[in-house]
């Protein structure tokens, strides 16, 4: 993940490393996760994004999309989303809430805190990898965002 | 009366006839004396003792022998006693056979050798035969004999024949005496030959016969002369008149002509204009008499009407029953009422009383006919006060009366009869006894009622009754609280209280007298005899005359309200709690069900894609990375057990009810760390269990705390080599608090309020095995506990767990 870093076009933010590892295979196999970074809770999503703690020292390159699961350790999804809206430079980043929940409350939590898009995660793995590899191609390939310096 | 002198009085009338009783004997006094005066003449031949007179005819012997047995005999026949009355018919009877003999020998001439046998006689008058008395003396004498024989029989002799038989000598020795005084004497007997009677005979015989005549009281003459009526009078004042005027007349006469006054054809006519005209005053005295006694009797006689009419007013009008009833007991007369009070009225006898029925209401027995109150007044003088008998009227009725009688007696003091009394109280009876009635069911309520009550009665308000509940509520009887201050005094020691408590009622009466209402109740404490007190409410009756209390025991009520209040007070409380409670369950369980469907997925995703991915991808050849998969599988598979359990776990702690007990904790704490000791596999722990202080709790959902903190412990201190593991606890002022500390993986104290969330973890699933539920768990039942939870540590240098469970009694649920 490392070797990528420099070049990161996705943030993965996932607690459960099945999920993870269905999601980065799904991609792989698409051949859309090169340059992808995947961390465990949401406080290390934050680190990432804000340059902090063990990622203080990375490039100043943010990602063109961020796949977000809600419930992560010590900070969740929500609250990294909020975080992110509420910063002048990240808040342009879309950010794809993707999650096991269908709850309604959820989803209107989301979207009301600038989430962009909101994608349950099917059990079924043939729909969950149609899934993850049309938010690839639609959010890396398809969809275009504002050039930040 | 107004003219009493012509009548007598009652005491006059008693005087006469006790004089008129010492007659006989006085009769026979005198004539014993003139026959002893006779037979002394006789025997010293004293001439003038046996003729009286001299010159006269001499009183034979036998005439004085049987003139002195006479006046014996009549002697005897008036004393009392049985003897004199033997002697007195001895003496009559000889009296008879001596008079009879010398009669017979007179009327035949024969000679039975009795003139002679006491002394020789030498007779000097013509006619006279020596020593036998004479046709007139011996008739006299005769008839004399057989009246006292007869006075002397059964039933005091036959009067008429008594008194028939003493006018004999009366009318004979009457005219001899008469012709003695008068002078003629001499004369009668050569002119006519009239048998000789000597003067002192005459006399005796006449004295006699006053004597037997007035022997016994029913006697006529007696009778007449004792009269208080017409016949009184006249025997009394115009016989003894008229006899002495024509006596008078006729001497005088005698005297006129002998003393050649008064030529013989003159004579007669003198006699009678001198009788007629002493006639004619006489006849006009009396009837001058008898007049205004007339006058006398007639007023008496329209006094008496009056008040007879009078007497049958107050009869008609009375509302007693009353009624007569002869000597013999027959029913003679019954007034209005009594036709009232019977239903009419039987005029029967004693035999036929028994048409009047009633029963003794004292016995319940049947008045028997003799049994009356009038029948006993007249059977045996009684008189009898309000015998109380039940009657059955003559129309089928029953009533009450009260049955009295009085004797009525004669002037002699013999029962002439009687007057009965009846008095209806049938409707006072019934009164009575529905007043009785009344009393006695009031009686048996207040007996047994369940108030207390308190009766007084007059202007020192005594006591006169307290019921059974009072003793039983208060302990005092009737002798305890003889008056409402006595009552007043025990029941209320405190003087300033029991003088609050006059004041106040007091208050009640005037504002009740004021209002026209009831007393208003009253509430106080009451102190009982032992001493307790009791919170009692009082109602208040006055009838006049008694003032009632009824006490209504509100003690228990009183107890029961302060507990309902109490109860209300902790259930309020408890309500509080429990919605609270329910309010954190329901978070919970919303927080549980967002949770399951957001976590379940998650392992059964990957139970699902590693499948596919080992399907797709190792297909045609099962190598490590195939196998690796399948492993993968399997991890899943255990991890969503482990989540369902987990979810279980937490459920059941919201679930089940708490069972409070003394709890040791050093010995719970110290078993579960026993039990979760294979755990460390090969570990080297260094474990350090304070003494913890025992508390009071659900054992079973305490060790499930110990178990998930120390399990928490030991499995955070896993990558430790120097690993340590301490629990301990004190006791503070409201709580006893308890901590296991370890020197594990610990956490950013940033996340502390994360800690005991559902389903919150600090650590990812990779690095420490768990559900993320333990300290909810934990949190849950601590919470249930009424006690709280709370966390310290740092990241790398371990955390310390705390929780509290406050001291006994403190605790709910």
């Amino acid at each position: 993940m490392t070797d990528a870093a420099d070049a990161v076009e996705m943030l993965l933010v996932e607690d459960n490393p099945t999920d993870a590892e269905l999601t980065i295979e799904t991609l792989k196999e698409n051949k859309l996760a090169t340059r992808l970074v995947w961390v465990k809770d949401g406080a290390q999503a934050l680190d990432f994004l804000f340059r902090r703690g063990n990622y203080a020292t990375r490039a100043d390159r943010i990602p063109k999309v961020i796949l977000l699961d809600l419930r992560l350790p010590k900070v969740d999804g929500l609250e990294v989303l909020k975080e992110v809206k509420a910063d002048m430079e990240l808040n342009c980043v879309p950010v794809v809430v993707l999650t096991s929940s269908r709850e309604e409350r959820d989803i209107s939590e989301c979207y009301k805190h600038g989430a962009n898009s909101f994608v349950s995660k099917p059990v079924q793995f043939e729909s969950f990898a149609n899934t993850i590899t049309d938010l690839g191609l639609y959010w890396l390939l398809l969809n275009k965002t504002p050039v930040l310096s | 009366m107004s003219h009493p002198e012509y009548s007598m009085t009652a005491a006059e009338q008693e005087r006469l006839y006790g004089l008129l009783e010492r007659i006989p004997q006085a009769a026979a006094v005198v004539a014993v004396s003139i026959g002893i005066l006779v037979l002394t003449g006789w025997i010293f031949g004293v001439n003038l003792l046996k003729s009286g007179l001299p010159g006269l005819a001499a009183m034979k012997v036998n005439t004085a022998v049987a003139i002195i047995l006479s006046g014996l005999a009549l002697f005897g026949a008036v004393t009392a006693g049985r003897g004199p009355r033997v002697f007195s018919r001895l003496c009559a009877g000889a009296v008879l056979l001596l008079a009879g003999l010398t009669l017979a020998e007179d009327l035949s001439g024969a000679d039975f050798g009795i003139d002679q046998w006491l002394i020789r006689e030498t007779s000097t008058f013509a006619g006279d035969i020596p020593g036998r008395a004479p046709l007139n003396a011996a008739l006299s004498l005769t008839a004399i004999g057989a009246a006292l024989l007869l006075l002397n029989g059964k039933k005091g002799g036959r009067a008429w024949a008594v008194n028939g038989l003493a006018t004999v000598p009366l009318a004979i020795a009457g005219a001899k005496l008469l012709a003695y005084s008068f002078g003629f004497e001499a004369f009668l007997r050569q002119e006519l030959d009239f048998t000789p009677m000597a003067l002192p005979a005459a006399a005796a015989l006449v004295v006699l016969a006053l004597g037997i005549v007035n022997a016994r009281p029913g006697y006529p003459l007696r009778r007449l002369l004792t009269s208080r009526g017409t016949a009184g009078v006249i025997a009394r004042y115009l016989l003894p008149a008229a006899v002495a005027v024509i006596l008078l007349t006729g001497w005088l006469m005698v005297q006129g002509y002998q003393a050649g006054l008064l030529r013989a054809g003159l004579q007669p006519a003198a006699l009678i204009v001198v009788n007629a005209i002493g006639a004619a005053i006489l006849i006009l005295w009396a009837a001058g008499r008898l007049f205004d006694m007339d006058l006398q009797r007639d007023r008496l006689e329209q006094t008496l009407r009056e008040n007879e009419e009078q007497l049958n007013a107050v009869l008609k009008l009375v509302p007693v029953g009353l009624w007569m009833l002869d000597a013999k007991g027959n029913v003679i007369f019954g007034n209005e009422a009594a036709h009232r009070i019977w239903a009419g009225v039987r005029f029967v006898g004693v035999e036929q009383l028994g048409e009047y029925k009633g029963w003794r209401r004292d016995t319940g027995r049947r008045v028997s006919a003799h049994e009356w109150a009038g029948v006993r007044a007249v059977e045996k003088g009684e008189t009898v006060v309000e015998d109380e008998i039940e009657i059955e009227c003559f129309d089928g009725t029953h009533k009450i009366i009260l049955d009295s009688a009085v004797p009525l007696r004669r002037s002699d003091g013999s029962i002439r009869g009687a007057v009965t009394v009846n008095q209806d109280i049938t409707r006072r009876t019934q009164a009575e006894t529905a007043l009785r009635d009344s009393e006695k069911k009031l009686r048996a309520m207040t007996d047994s009622s369940p108030l207390a009550i308190f009766r007084s009665t007059g202007i020192e308000q005594k006591a006169d009754y307290v019921n059974p509940t009072f003793t039983r509520l208060f302990g005092y009887t009737l002798e305890d609280v003889p008056t409402l201050a006595a009552w007043a005094q025990r029941a209320y020691p405190d003087e300033a209280y029991r003088n609050r408590l006059v004041e106040e009622w007091q208050n009640r009466v005037t504002r009740a007298i004021e209002m026209h209402t009831a007393i208003e109740p009253m509430e106080s404490i009451v102190t009982c005899k032992d001493g307790t007190t009791k919170n009692m409410l009082w109602g208040f009756i006055s009838t006049g005359v008694q003032d009632w209390s009824f006490g209504t025991d509100l003690t228990e009520r009183k107890r029961a309200e302060e507990e309902l209040r109490h109860y209300h007070e902790h259930l309020e409380a408890l309500v509080r709690e429990r919605t609270s409670e329910l309010e954190q369950s329901n978070r919970d369980l919303e927080e549980f069900v967002y949770s399951l469907s957001h976590d379940l997925r998650v392992p059964l995703r990957a139970v699902d894609g590693y499948s596919s991915l080992l399907r797709s991808r190792c297909e045609d050849r099962l190598d490590d990375e195939g196998r690796r998969l399948l492993k993968v599988v399997r991890i899943n598979t255990g991890r969503m057990e482990r989540h369902i359990d987990a979810i279980l776990a937490y459920s059941r702690m919201g679930l089940k009810a708490l069972s409070l007990t003394e709890v040791d904790m050093d010995g719970l704490a110290r078993r579960v760390l026993d039990e979760l000791k294979p755990n460390l596999a090969g570990r080297s722990v260094r474990m350090d269990i304070r003494p913890l202080p025992p508390c009071r709790g659900d054992v079973e959902m305490l060790r499930e705390v110990w178990a998930n903190l120390l399990s928490n412990a030991i499995k955070f201190t896993a990558r430790r080599a120097d690993a340590m593991i301490e629990a301990g606890g004190r006791t503070e002022s409201t709580e006893t608090v308890y901590y296991v500390r370890d020197n594990g993986a610990g956490f950013d104290m940033q996340y502390a309020g994360k800690l005991f969330g559902v389903f919150q973890r600090l650590h990812g699933v990779e690095e420490f095995e768990g559900a993320g539920i333990g300290l909810a768990i934990v949190k849950r039942i601590i919470t249930r506990h009424g006690g709280r939870v709370w966390a310290e540590g740092r990241v790398g240098q371990g955390a310390t767990f705390f929780f509290s469970l406050p001291m006994k009694g403190e605790a709910h649920d």
